[in-house]
């Protein structure tokens, strides 16, 4: 065990160092790296500005109103001061007033927030109504009047202003933060370990903020810049200290713009807009440099979503249903095939033009009828599949080879991967519907059970009567066991197992031929689970569709398949009729699975496990995928992929292993 | 398995209540609605022992963990630590307390801080319990940790960031972070419900390593049953806010008493059964505001009887400390042809051996 986890550690050795390399690369996006630039500028002009002057701002001279020249780069105003001057003495006032205002005003956001927050009860409800109380106050009025009662106090003043009326937004979104937090886990961990509750807000709540700290820092520097030149405009602030919004004052007292005397106010104007726009495109690259896991996510996203290639268009032509034949039971014999999936691989596209398989070279037939369970641990690949399979997997998941062949009621094959998207529309749904994980998440808050229903009816069958369609919601309600008067509820009135019901009535609303469902029971009880479990089974031999169920819950998938087929590392390693799996399972990750689970029935039998952990998919073990966590791995495992092997079982049937114990060329004579 | 007499507990529940107010109603009604999440519940924990606390979401079995924890106060009950009632629910008494009983979370890639690297995360414990070492000890310390929980060499874990690591690997993390307090008793609320199937088996053989090799107590909660018959001495089912059913895990497990306890398992996906009997039940867990009289199970009970709507049911001994509330164990005539109808197969053949020693 030990060495098996040393290696998957050496595995993603890369990963400290790619996230520091990160905080570079975000440095090296266009936009952010723009703004930094641009921020910076203005900082280190705010500093030594006074000092690069050539003039003295307010020193008067003869040149009056001169347009820019060598001599004067900005020209000069009515007075003949020198504009370039007055420009670089007003940058330090300007971004004194905002990072001062938005020093204070941040401080206060946090302390109140994360205090109202934190502590909560009494403490909270009454920083909260201060905070409610300071944001209800006008601010502007406010601040003209406060800015005209403190002219004299210079920069000092304007701060106080801004600050005061500013705070409490930040302190609302904060304290909403934190509340959100407090309930997290790594909170309560942190109680539980016995930490102080002063040391929980500075590691845990404030450290987690930053990025919304920092976004509204800059919001407030920004706002505070604009609101200092707008009273400086006004003439509110003390008009003999220079800065932007001073010099726009005077361009505008001496009606600069009637004159054409353009150099006057537009140096000052670009100026402020510029350092805007400075700091909101910091602002947006902002939560990159702070949360550590966005710093590696969503690069392929965007490449993926060019790189989705344009299938073939098939000519638009809707075929008339044709109604199926009766149900038949399925039998293991069975070769009436409904869906073929071919050599199906799924890449995952990186940044770099880098891709990862998460599904790879897989594939299965599914015949009429037949429960067919896809088994595989998380990164397995399995639900990229049913996604594939249904063609909803989103950018940066691409199908990058392989086919899916659905046969129609007609006998006609149609390639799913070839339909355009008004009859990938119809094949879903109508032939192939899917019911997910998480109920909640999947059925619309705001809609009653029976209305989301019959949208989906709706959205195939327009030119079904009304009456027609509540009649047949409230069949598939009796359907999947929910009472009929539940059908204006909604999502929320029911529980757990009655929303997955739900779910499965939606995804049997226009009698599909295959339903795939992606962990339907997961979430749910066992005792639940059980429920829905069979009440899937009694609809399937009711009205004859097939089953693809994916779940991780190997015991369970035994019980309900007839044909299991297990996934490691985007691939499958072995195919077999459910009970030949359960009494041989073949291949040495499927005998590790069964060995790792603990019985509830017959004597208690020695549980083994499996050593290690899952491949990372970002960088696969070379050939086997399994091989670093097999205890019966030999030295070609570690070079070829084996491919699927087909054994004969104890039953006459066959089973697929892909496993190299099972080539007779390269294997050692280890056991079968 | 079962723990022998001589034992003590080293930390108790007795009689715990918790009710949490609940939201809505009417203001001008006097009693404030409260939701039932544990009622009179008792539960002891022997050191070198895993009691393994089964039952459904909404049971209360993660609220009886974190009551344990004291990371609520209790509404009624006390807990009893090597004998003595403790109640430390905030301050140094609490960080005392804590010192002695350590929480594992659920969720791996929930329980860490994500801007905090897994030395920062473990220095942070370590300093808690062991501010008296220098700083070189107490890094030495969280490398000693990390090798404990078998994630060798520490340098490759120390400097990751949480999200770097696969959730087994966490949950290891996390067991170290509870290890750094060196506590005599661990409650783990679902230790290994979120992670995969190949990995479980390794965190829970740590978790008994550990139990064991320390002589510390674990509480294991979890709403697999099976797991419980593997890695628990002794097991304890809880329904709707009550502990319905106690016993040596074998016991529970082959010879579940309580109706609901035969629902569980007959419930549980399990291929070594062969052809399962089909469950017939569509019931669910009640409200926990308005609880149903009498047994709280009555509404879903197929062998549910008069006394069973109005009357809670005592504790029946069936021998062996193997006790349920279930009034089919009652000693009447009614009650036992109610029993025969049921998968109940006493073992040893007496279902109520009131003494054996």
């Amino acid at each position: 065990m030990v060495a098996a986890i040393n290696m998957e550690a050496q595995a993603s050795e890369a990963g400290p160092r790619a996230s520091r390399r990160a905080w570079l690369r975000a440095l090296g996006r266009p936009l952010t790296a723009t703004g930094v630039i641009i921020t910076i500028f203005f900082a280190v002009v705010a500093i030594i500005g006074p000092w690069l002057a050539p003039y003295d701002p307010s020193a008067v001279s003869d040149a009056a109103t001169a347009a820019p020249s060598a001599a004067h780069w900005l020209g000069t105003t009515q007075n003949g001061q020198d504009i370039f001057s007055q420009m670089l003495y007003g940058a330090r006032v300007s971004m004194f007033v905002g990072v001062g205002a938005a020093v204070v005003s941040t401080f206060l956001s946090v302390l109140v927030g994360l205090l109202a927050g934190y502590l909560g009860g009494a403490a909270d409800e009454l920083l909260s109504l201060v905070a409610n109380v300071f944001l209800v106050l006008p601010a502007l009025p406010l601040t003209i009047i406060l800015a005209a009662y403190l002219p004299n106090s210079g920069s000092l003043g304007i701060i106080f202003v801004i600050s005061i009326t500013g705070w409490a937004w930040g302190a609302r979104v904060l304290r909403a933060q934190t509340l959100s937090l407090r309930r997290r886990d790594f909170v309560e961990a942190a109680r539980a370990t016995g930490d102080r509750t002063s040391l929980i807000i500075l590691r845990d709540i404030l450290p987690n903020q930053i990025a919304i700290i920092a976004a509204s820092f800059l919001g407030t520097v920004t706002g505070a810049i604009l609101t200092q030149a707008g009273l400086a405009f006004l003439g509110l602030t003390d008009v003999t200290q220079w800065s932007w919004g001073t010099i726009l004052y005077w361009a505008q007292v001496s009606s600069a713009l009637l004159t054409g005397a353009w150099w006057w106010f537009v140096p000052a104007g670009l100026a402020i807009a510029l350092l805007g726009t400075g700091l909101s495109l910091v602002n947006f690259g902002i939560d990159e440099f702070i949360n550590p896991r966005l710093r590696q996510a969503g690069i392929g996203t965007r490449k993926a979503a060019r790189g989705i290639t344009k299938r073939r268009r098939a000519t638009r032509r809707r075929p008339p249903r044709v109604s199926r034949p009766a149900a038949v039971p399925f039998t293991p014999d069975s070769t009436d095939v409904i869906l073929e999936v071919q050599n199906l691989k799924v890449d995952y596209l990186g940044e770099y033009g880098s891709s990862t398989p998460a599904v790879n070279d897989v594939t299965f037939t599914l015949r009429r009828g037949e429960v067919l369970g896809i088994a595989g641990e998380s990164g397995s690949g399995k639900s990229t599949l049913a996604y594939a399979i249904t063609r909803l997997h989103k950018p940066p998941a691409t199908i990058s080879a392989g086919q899916i062949l659905y046969t129609r009621p007609d006998g006609a094959k149609v390639d799913v991967l070839g339909l355009n998207e008004q009859e990938l529309r119809d094949f879903r749904w109508e032939e192939l519907s899917i019911v997910f994980q998480s109920a909640m998440n999947a059925l619309n808050p705001v809609l009653r059970i029976g209305e989301q229903i019959a949208d989906a009816i709706k959205a195939h069958r327009p030119q079904m009567t009304e009456v027609d369609r509540a009649k047949r919601v409230i069949e598939l309600l009796q359907l999947v066991g929910i009472q009929p008067d539940r059908v204006r509820a909604y999502p929320h009135e029911l529980s757990g197992g009655m929303r997955q019901r739900a779910m499965i009535a939606i995804g049997l609303a226009l009698d599909p031929e295959i339903i795939v469902m992606d962990e339907p029971t997961t979430a749910l009880d066992v005792v639940i689970q059980r429920q829905i479990v069979e009440k899937i089974m009694e609809l399937k031999d009711k009205l004859g569709f097939s089953v693809i169920f994916i779940t991780h819950d190997l015991s369970l998938l035994i019980e309900l398949s007839d044909t299991i087929v297990v996934m490691y590392g985007g691939r499958i390693v072995e195919r077999a009729a459910a009970q030949d799996f359960y009494r041989d399972p073949r291949h040495p990750y499927s005998r590790g699975l069964l060995a790792s689970f603990p019985t509830l029935s017959g004597p208690r039998r020695e549980l083994t496990g499996i050593p290690g952990s899952p491949p990372n998919l970002r960088n696969p073990p070379p050939g086997c995928a399994f091989h670093p966590r097999c205890p019966l791995a030999f030295a070609a495992c570690s070079e070829v992929v084996p491919p699927l092997y087909q054994l004969e079982t104890a039953t006459g049937r066959t089973t697929d292993a892909a496993c190299l114990i099972y080539d007779t060329s390269v294997s050692e004579g280890t056991s079968r | 398995m079962t723990v022998p007499d001589s034992v003590e507990p080293v930390l108790e529940g007795v009689d715990l209540t918790k009710h949490f107010a609940a939201r809505g109603g009417s203001p001008f009604r006097r009693h404030k609605r409260v939701v039932h999440a544990v009622d009179g519940v008792s539960l002891k924990l022997y050191p070198g022992y895993i009691t393994a606390l089964v039952g459904e979401s909404g049971s209360g079995k993660s609220t009886l963990a974190r009551l344990l924890a004291q990371l609520y106060p209790v509404t009624g009950g006390e807990i009893r630590y090597r004998g003595q009632a403790v109640k430390a629910t905030r301050g140094k008494a609490f960080r005392a307390y804590a010192s002695k009983v350590q929480l594992i979370l659920q969720d791996p890639f929930g329980s860490f801080n994500p801007v905090a690297s897994i030395l920062r995360t473990l220095q942070r414990a370590v300093r808690i319990h062991h501010a008296d070492r220098s700083r070189a000890h107490q890094r030495a310390t969280v490398d000693d940790l990390l090798r404990q929980v078998s994630l060798v060499p520490p340098e490759q874990f120390t400097e990751k960031f949480p999200h770097e690591l696969s959730g087994g690997q966490l949950q290891r993390v996390s067991i170290a972070r509870a290890l750094a307090a060196s506590p005599d008793v661990f409650l783990a609320d679902e230790p290994v419900s979120s992670l995969d199937v190949s990995i479980r088996l390794g965190i829970l053989n740590l978790l008994k390593k550990l139990t064991e090799e320390r002589d510390v107590a674990l509480l294991y909660v979890t709403h697999d049953i099976a797991s419980a018959r593997y890695f628990a001495a002794e097991t304890a089912v809880m329904y709707a806010g009550e502990l319905i059913e106690q016993g040596p895990s074998e016991e529970v497990t082959q010879h579940a008493a309580h109706p609901y306890t035969q629902l569980l398992i007959a419930s549980a996906p399990d291929p070594s059964r062969g052809e399962s009997a089909r469950v017939k039940d569509i019931g669910q867990p009640p409200s926990l505001i308005n609880p149903p009289a009498g047994c709280r199970f009555h509404p879903r009970c197929p062998y549910a009887m008069q006394r069973c709507q109005t009357e809670a049911p005592p504790r029946f001994d069936l021998g062996d400390s193997h006790t349920t509330r279930c009034w089919l164990y009652a000693d009447d005539e009614e009650a036992e042809t109610r029993r025969s109808q049921t998968s109940f197969t006493p073992q040893p053949p007496e279902p109520q051996t009131k003494e054996q020693s």
